[in-house]
């Protein structure tokens, strides 16, 4: 059980800064979340934490313990690749035994370990089988079990399941996060996919371009994003992005109106002029409703039904827009019609510098 | 792979390799004395005898015979005998006396009363008032024939050809010799009253006499065809076996190819008609030769005595049926009463030595071409043998200056601090820490490395060096670009004409461009047919067809040189069989090369067929299913995916296959031997011949090397330089 | 493709390699008959008479003992197994290490290090034969076995590092990040995971090395000078003296000497196909 401490990690090939810099701390026992889009460096952020890499500058801290210049084996973790990595001419028992038939731990304690992992994972009667004989979702458990037979201090999971159908993705979040709690050990999971990130994380480390965009807990990064960037990529279907500008009693554009009353800001005066409003596509309401303050006018092109809900994708002027409204309400509507969308919730952005500015 | 060996199995290998392995390099032993010969047959057969001899009578004197082949056994003496590892005596014919002279490599032996060997045979071994070996046998040209077939040996010249002309009819032939060799010319030569060496100026080949020797090979090969042409010693035996040769001139080595059941009889050569002289053959020596560096020890005294004594003599002549060099001997009755013996020390008499001149051995090979040209009627014998002078003038060109070893180190060292200077520029920054964080890198590849630079980098600036030196006898002498200039500034002869490194470079690139077209086209061809799934048998096709690859190839090479052959060759054979005439596969360039050509494609294409085929495999199925899906046909699916996906897996293939082909040594040395005059030899068959057949120019062949070098560097940083733009346009 | 062409189509595919089959195996065949007939040379070859079948040739070969009543082929066989087996047990080590890091590292020198790897068997090899001999000499390997291996592990390299790096290009990098991870080192993830990988490859390799080893002639000749420890080459060219050749007995030598090469390629082929191109395609 051990806490990390990166100290201003910086990778760079050349003139390429791949980390810039990056300080973060994680608790023992606590599970991050790196997430960014791809080439935000958070595999090779990762791959330092392993000793994969070694980073340019900086300073690695595992368990209080500088482990800049050790080896992956000595760091007293455990990694789980995207791609398994599972040994090809071995079969799983020898795959899961492998970390510790290389510390030359004695061939009891072997087997014990490996059988307890196997029963854990339900691999108990895959163990003689070889990795190519194994599904994708048996591939990546035997992955797991190498890890976890080390009993490592800190887990590295390297997008794990980005191999796998949405299915068995859901199924293995859920083993993973339970393997968490079981074990409560420190994890660094990284993944491009801000589903996974949101339903697994204790802490989301938000990366891009090489920096932390933001950090903190799910909801926080949810709901009070604090760059456009990081509103956008949390959540799917993606946060509605609407130009808007300052006028004397609301924020507004030809399609959308926000009554400076109804917004409660008390920094109405700092506002910049040029604005963009974040609204969640959940947010969003049929007008008829009572109650919504803000309006927006889309022109719906086609709507979207999983049967649950229905998604709303239309256009205001030029900017498209997605809206999840419920199915009855789905029902109601369109193609080709145009509707008027209610919503009470929504970020404010500055148009220029992509700060947040408010969050109402 | 990993076989299943048992562990008391691998003990009993271990122990046998180490065992292997461990064997003492060299057993110091003063009373040991080394004997090397590269006798065959009866001859091995006889030498071992009378050694055996040796021992009873010796026991404390250990003698090491060692029989080294024939083929590696002139370079094999240069090399061993400076180094001290040679033989303390060795067996050699006498043409190479004088080299072996101006090299060290032999000493005037001691121990042996020479009263006991005819005095002519002496005499031809005798050079600077010392002798320089003791004869052991001798060997002339006499005349074999039919019994059945001819009456009475023909006493002339005109007997001989009109007996021959009589006995000639389709596929039987009255007189057969190898006609094309300087050896078996010399008869003729010296019948004519003519000579090779007149001690003062080169070869006088052009003189009437040898002209006239020219005309009669002309008569009867080309003008009454009583003899074949493109013969080679298997087919003189063939022929005579067979009743279809009824004369033959040949040596005495003749007498153990001649099947049992021929009745044969031996004459001396007959008398010139034109001159009235008797046609006098070589006599070539079997010489003992002492090593320079042997000491003259007892033990190799004794042995010299042993094995050159009456009683030694008489065994070689019995088992072995050597026409031995002691004059008591060959009055022994068992010697008069075996004709082959007799008849050798009669022809004796009428004999002329071997010249031992360094400038013959460069002799051999134009005066070779000369004669062929003569035999096949291609040129007049004035304009044969003028080539042949010219072409020994060129071979024996004066060494390169001295050069100033001053100014050249000066220049290296200048080349060095430019080229360290240029690096350390071009390191970037933080080479060094990634020098010292790359220790496991160099530890894996520190094995390799420094075996690779141990076994090749050391001996590979070892040529380089020797490119600027010549030798002078013994002594190295610098010369700088001396030689580099005389190879590429062609200044003795055309570019146009086969002695022209020029030429020669030409023919080797279309040596290789072809050799690599073919080897690919068939190799695709074949692996396209082995593809299919449905195709029954694949595994035992493609067995097979891999199976050149797994031969020597030279023993391939020497193969198809035998499958080439004029007369006797399966390959002329079947053009006859369906209706074609044979074709003189070594007379002209085209068909010479092709004959090279089709070797090295046998030997070639499998590896080729082998790269394709896994390529072949690796591509997706799928792409052939989309393409059809896409409407497009057989022929479609070959270019636009086959060749596009095959042809980047074949890039290395092609880049070593090329390398490869560019210095296949074997192949043109042993199938064509560069004929015909030298047309189809390539860049490392000359350099050979300059290091190990031209009075062994090393520092010439070494610089000839280097030039080889420089070529193959070039086209592989072209072919790097195409596909990196290659790449580059695809990219973009 | 499994849909079956037109039957005018497999036949002609069928008669085309037979053809070329027969054609490729003439010269095989020519040696073989060579090898048991009594008379000399290649007329033989045309009209095989089985009345002039033999088995001196081979006997010959097989049996002929030394001056000193040794057997010598037992003896050279023996010579040409630990020669060729030695070399390819070099050569492979050193191959597959080299290739290793050729493939996994970067580090300076990286790039010339493989082009001096083939740029150097540019140099004819018959000028290396004189220096090489001085630098055995040097050394003390002259006239041993020993001697001999070391310098055919070498002649093989260039290619079997080529080829083998390629081949490990093919093997995911991955493999070798998990089991850093997991702990293991550098030379323990060469041999417990990389190599057993490399399998198509290393035999390629195997076999590329022990062919080179197996059929060198020249530099056999010249550096060893005791029989009892020629190999096989050298005892075949035997038969081919300054004033003519036996070919019977070298037709019969030739057909032993290829034997253990034609049956280990036979045995690897399969590998052979994947091996040699798989670095290539990828």
């Amino acid at each position: 059980m051990a806490s990390i401490d990166l100290k201003t990690v910086t990778k760079r090939y050349g003139d390429v800064t791949i980390v810039d810099g990056i300080s973060l701390s994680i608790a023992d026992g606590e599970l991050v979340v790196l997430v960014g889009p791809s080439g935000c460096g958070k595999s090779t952020l990762l791959r330092m934490v392993a000793g994969l890499l070694a980073p340019t500058s900086g300073s690695i801290h595992i368990g209080g313990r500088d482990v800049t210049h050790l080896a992956p084996g000595d760091r007293d973790i455990a990694m789980v690749f995207q791609s398994y990595a599972l040994y090809p001419h071995m079969t799983v028992r020898e795959n899961i035994a492998f970390p510790l038939a290389v510390r030359r731990r004695p061939r009891a304690e072997i087997d014990g370990r490996v059988n307890d992992v196997a029963d854990m994972l339900g691999l108990r009667h895959l163990l003689d089988r070889r990795p190519r004989d194994l599904s994708g979702g048996q591939r990546q458990r035997v992955a797991m079990g190498r890890a976890v037979v080390r009993e490592p201090a800190v887990f590295l999971f390297d997008e794990p399941l980005s191999n796998l159908d949405a299915a068995l993705r859901t199924r293995m979040r859920a083993e993973i996060a339970e393997l968490h709690a079981r074990l409560g050990a420190t994890m660094i999971y990284v993944t491009h996919d801000q589903h996974e990130a949101m339903t697994l994380a204790d802490r989301i480390v938000l990366l891009d371009k090489g920096h932390i965009e933001q950090q903190g807990a799910p909801l926080e990064l949810y709901q009070r994003p604090r760059t456009q960037f990081a509103g956008e990529f949390m959540g799917s279907p993606s946060m509605n992005l609407l130009p808007v500008d300052k006028r004397n009693d609301a924020l507004a554009s030809p399609h959308v109106r926000v009554d400076r009353g109804a917004l409660r800001l008390t920094t109405w005066e700092q506002l910049p002029e040029q604005l963009v409003l974040g609204v969640r596509p959940e947010a969003f309401r049929l007008a008829d409703h009572a109650g919504a303050p803000h309006r927006l006018d889309v022109q719906v092109a086609w709507i979207e039904r999983t049967g649950s809900d229905s998604f709303v994708h239309g256009k205001a002027g030029e900017t498209p827009v997605v809206a999840r409204v419920s199915a009855a309400e789905g029902e109601r509507l369109q193609a080709g019609g145009t509707v008027t969308l209610a919503f009470e919730t929504l970020s404010v952005f500055e148009r220029d510098s992509g700060q947040a500015v408010a969050h109402c | 792979m990993w076989l299943p060996i048992s562990a008391a199995r691998w003990r009993r290998w271990a122990f046998l390799l180490v065992t292997a392995l461990a064997l003492p390099a060299k057993a110091e032993d003063s009373q040991e004395v080394v004997l090397w010969h590269s006798y065959r047959a009866g001859e091995a057969e006889a030498l071992d005898a009378a050694v055996d001899g040796f021992r009873r009578d010796n026991p404390e004197i250990r003698v090491r015979v060692l029989q080294v082949p024939y083929g590696a056994y002139p370079q094999k003496l240069r090399t061993a005998i400076p180094q001290g590892a040679g033989p303390d005596l060795f067996i050699a014919p006498n043409d190479h006396l004088r080299d072996f002279i101006e090299r060290e490599l032999i000493a005037p032996p001691s121990g042996v009363d020479v009263t006991r060997f005819d005095p002519r045979l002496n005499a031809a071994l005798t050079l600077k008032d010392a002798q320089w070996g003791y004869p052991l046998a001798y060997k002339a040209l006499v005349l074999f024939y039919r019994k059945d077939m001819v009456e009475a040996p023909p006493a002339t010249t005109d007997d001989l050809i009109a007996i021959a002309r009589r006995l000639t009819a389709a596929g039987r032939y009255g007189f057969v010799y190898q006609a094309g060799i300087p050896y078996y010319h010399a008869p003729w030569l010296f019948g004519f009253g003519g000579r090779f060496f007149d001690g003062e100026t080169l070869l006088p080949f052009e003189s009437p006499a040898a002209i006239a020797s020219g005309d009669f090979l002309r008569r009867l090969t080309f003008e009454e065809k009583v003899t074949p042409v493109d013969v080679q010693g298997a087919l003189v035996t063939e022929l005579f076996n067979r009743g279809r040769a009824a004369m033959v001139m040949n040596g005495p080595w003749f007498v153990s190819e001649i099947a049992a059941d021929v009745p044969w009889a031996v004459a001396p050569l007959p008398v010139v008609s034109e001159t009235g002289l008797a046609a006098r053959p070589f006599a070539s020596l079997d010489v003992l030769y002492r090593s320079a560096k042997a000491s003259p020890s007892p033990g190799v005294r004794a042995l010299s005595d042993a094995l050159t004594s009456d009683a030694a003599a008489l065994t070689r002549a019995k088992v072995g049926r050597q026409p031995v060099a002691n004059v008591a001997v060959m009055h022994d009755p068992i010697v008069e009463g075996d004709q082959l013996l007799a008849m050798q020390a009669r022809q004796l008499a009428a004999t002329e030595p071997l010249p031992t001149e360094p400038v013959m051995q460069l002799a051999w090979h134009p005066y070779e071409s000369a004669l062929r040209q003569i035999q096949r009627g291609t040129k007049s014998p004035e304009a044969a043998f003028r080539e042949a002078t010219k072409r020994v003038q060129v071979l024996a060109r004066p060494l390169p200056k001295e050069a100033s070893l001053r100014n050249y180190v000066l220049a290296a060292l200048v080349a060095v601090v430019v080229g360290l200077g240029v690096a350390l520029r071009r390191m970037r920054r933080g080479t060094l820490a990634e020098v010292r964080s790359s220790g496991t890198a160099y530890a894996f590849i520190a094995p390799a490395a420094l075996g690779m630079l141990l076994l090749v980098g050391v001996p590979f600036l070892m040529g380089v060096g020797l490119g600027f030196f010549e030798y002078e006898g013994t002594q190295l002498r610098f010369v700088g670009l001396g030689n580099f200039a005389s190879i590429l500034g062609s200044s003795d002869y055309s570019p146009l004409s086969p002695m022209s490194f020029y030429f020669t470079m030409v023919v080797t690139v279309l040596w290789t461009v072809s050799n690599i077209a073919l080897h690919v086209g068939l190799g695709f061809a074949l692996a396209l047919l082995l593809q299919p799934t449905w195709l029954r048998g694949r595994g035992i096709f493609r067995v097979l067809l891999i199976l050149p690859w797994a031969i020597p190839n030279y023993i391939t090479a020497l193969i198809f040189k035998g499958l080439f052959n004029t007369q006797l060759g399966a390959i002329n054979a079947l053009l006859v069989s369906v209706g074609f005439s044979p074709v003189s596969w070594f007379d002209g360039f085209v068909p010479a090369f092709a004959a090279n050509l089709t070797t090295n494609v046998w030997l070639g294409f499998p590896f080729m067929m082998v790269t394709i085929l896994g390529a072949l495999q690796a591509i997706p199925a799928d792409l052939y299913e989309a393409a059809r899906v896409d409407g497009a046909g057989p022929w479609r699916r070959f270019t636009s995916i086959t060749l596009p996906l095959v042809g980047p897996a074949l890039v290395p293939s092609v880049v070593l296959g090329t390398i490869w082909t560019f210095n296949m040594f074997n192949v043109v040395f042993l199938v064509s031997e560069g004929q015909p005059e030298g047309a189809t030899e390539i860049l490392v068959t000359e350099a050979y011949r300059w290091a190990f057949m031209r009075n062994g120019r090393y520092g010439y062949a070494a610089a000839y090397s280097l030039v080889i070098f420089a070529i193959l560097l070039l086209y592989s940083a072209l072919t790097k330089r195409l596909l990196a733009g290659r790449a580059a346009a695809e990219a973009t | 493709m499994t849909e079956r062409p037109a039957l005018w189509v497999r036949a002609g595919a069928y008669a085309l390699l037979t053809l070329t089959t027969i054609a490729v195996m003439f010269p095989v065949y020519a040696v073989a008959v060579m090898a048991v007939s009594r008379a000399p040379g290649f007329s033989v070859v045309l009209s095989p008479d089985p009345a002039l079948f033999t088995l001196d040739h081979l006997r010959k070969f097989l049996l002929t003992t030394d001056s000193e009543g040794r057997w010598l082929f037992g003896r050279q066989l023996l010579n040409s197994i630990v020669v060729a087996g030695g070399a390819t047990a070099l050569g492979i080590l050193l191959a597959t290490t080299a290739a290793y890091a050729f493939s996994r590292f970067r580090f300076p020198g990286h790039r010339a290090g493989i082009a001096s790897f083939v740029i150097i068997q540019m140099f004819p090899a018959t000028m290396m034969i004189v220096p090489l001999y001085l630098l055995l000499s040097a050394l003390g390997l002259l006239d041993t076995i020993t001697g001999l291996i070391v310098v055919y592990s070498t002649t093989a390299l260039p290619f079997c590092v080529w080829m083998m790096k390629g081949y490990f290009d093919t093997i995911p990098t991955d493999l070798d990040e998990a089991a850093l991870v997991d702990g293991a080192s550098r030379l323990r993830i060469f041999y417990q995971i990389i190599l057993p990988l490399a399998r198509p490859a290393i035999a390629v390799t195997a076999l590329f090395s022990f062919l080179t080893a197996w059929n060198e002639f020249v530099m056999a000749a010249t550096f060893l000078s005791r029989e009892e420890k020629f190999t096989l080459p050298v005892t075949l060219f035997r038969h081919v003296g300054a004033y003519g050749a036996d070919w019977g007995a070298f037709a019969a030598g030739s057909l032993i000497v290829s034997i253990p090469v034609c049956l280990l390629f036979f045995a690897l082929q399969r590998q052979l196909v994947g091996g040699l191109s798989a670095g290539a395609v990828k």
